[in-house]
């Protein structure tokens, strides 16, 4: 069974190498929706995504994508109630978000902008905190990920290109945690090596 | 090509270790008001209220059997006017503990790292003739700690004694981060802290 998974393993990585493939870094800058926003309300203008892609057929390219942005929102000086408890303060909120997923594109045509539609599935795990006074509340969970996609690519020579796209993180509930949405805005570059 | 993968991972890197979000930037910023009330309590029915006239200190020497010490006169003055007139603001009467005040007005700040709410045994230099028990008890639930600087004020009502002989405490207030920042500071912040509890207690209203 570990040989099977091994060879199995060595001829993906075989493809992988042999085929050609794609590299690329992104600014990304986040739309949160959902449970998200209810946190922090505010857009996200820090964020990276890194993706490597290989082709498997003409049209069709399947690799992995990682992520991360910051949430943050600094909530003025309010209370907030549970029970008969009342609490005042500055509120500091921040949602650490990791996407990681395996996707794939499939590209409409060979001209110098390339459209093209994705799909990819896998995990979030958000970092959330919030900060009141000197004190913090820290949660951690990983959401089950569907992301679809679109975007294009514009060839700039051989082997480098710019691609702007879209992707739509929708993170599913877990038990601690509400369902949200991020809205990955990304603009970068593309290579055909690295 | 190379420029632009240069240029790309500079981007990178400042992104990723400069650009993350501020968190406090002012010490004011620390202060938060807690409070918290027995909504058994029947706050209409009670009329008059007694203040010490020093604020003690809750320290390691305090836990270690020394004497009571007490927090300066020109910050506990500052504490017990406020105190006071917000009191009055909502209707309540003030008295001294001469004259069976119907609650009593206890604050002391804290000086430990974190100190557990429910047992308080050191109030007997002012409270001793009418708790033989010893500290008081929270029917409701309260923060499990205070941390270091934090002014809490209980409303004890010397005629309710429930579990363990200790008096009722009716109403809580808390004011974490008045002792990080300057002195000049300390009064604005301590006022306004105050006020909020108040603002945010309206049960007390008369």
């Amino acid at each position: 069974m570990k040989k099977s998974l091994l060879l199995a393993f060595g001829i993906l990585l075989s493809c992988f190498v042999s085929a050609q493939s794609f590299t690329s870094i992104q600014y990304t800058v986040g739309v949160p929706f959902g449970d998200l926003k209810d946190h922090t309300n505010n857009l996200s203008g820090r964020g990276l995504t890194f993706e490597f892609h290989t082709e498997i057929e003409p049209a069709i390219t399947v690799g992995i994508n990682l992520g991360y942005s910051v949430f943050y929102e600094r909530k003025d000086y309010d209370s907030y109630s549970q029970g008969t408890a009342t609490l005042t303060g500055v509120q500091y909120r921040y949602n650490n978000m990791f996407p990681m997923m395996v996707n794939a594109h499939y590209t409409f045509g060979t001209a110098t902008i390339m459209p093209y539609v994705g799909l990819g599935v896998g995990t979030i795990f958000n970092l959330r905190n919030t900060q009141m006074g000197l004190n913090s509340i820290e949660e951690t969970n990983w959401h089950f990920l569907l992301s679809p996609e679109l975007g294009f690519m514009v060839d700039v020579s051989a082997d480098i290109g710019i691609k702007i796209n879209a992707i739509y993180d929708n993170a599913f509930k877990t038990r601690d945690m509400d369902a949200f949405g991020n809205l990955r805005l990304n603009i970068g570059f593309i290579f055909m090596s690295f | 090509m190379k420029l632009i993968k240069s240029l790309t991972i500079i981007v990178v890197a400042v992104l990723l270790t400069q650009c993350y979000p501020e968190g406090l930037v002012y010490v004011d910023e620390a202060d938060i008001v807690y409070t918290n009330y027995d909504p058994e309590y029947d706050f209409t029915a009670e009329q008059t209220y007694a203040l010490p006239d020093k604020i003690m200190k809750i320290d390691d020497k305090l836990v270690q059997g020394k004497d009571t010490t007490f927090i300066k006169d020109e910050y506990a003055t500052v504490i017990l006017e406020r105190l006071s007139k917000n009191l009055k603001e909502y209707g309540w009467t003030e008295t001294t503990i001469d004259n069976n005040p119907d609650v009593l007005i206890a604050p002391a700040v804290y000086e430990l790292t974190t100190y557990s709410y429910d047992w308080w045994p050191y109030y007997d230099w002012w409270y001793d003739p009418y708790y033989p028990g010893g500290g008081w008890y929270y029917p409701y639930q309260v923060v499990s700690s205070y941390s270091t600087g934090t002014l809490v004020v209980n409303m004890v009502d010397p005629t309710d004694v429930g579990a363990n002989d200790r008096p009722r405490v009716a109403w809580v207030l808390a004011i974490n981060g008045l002792l990080q920042g300057s002195v000049s500071s300390f009064n604005a912040r301590v006022e306004k802290g105050i006020d909020q509890s108040f603002k945010q207690s309206t049960y007390l209203t008369k």
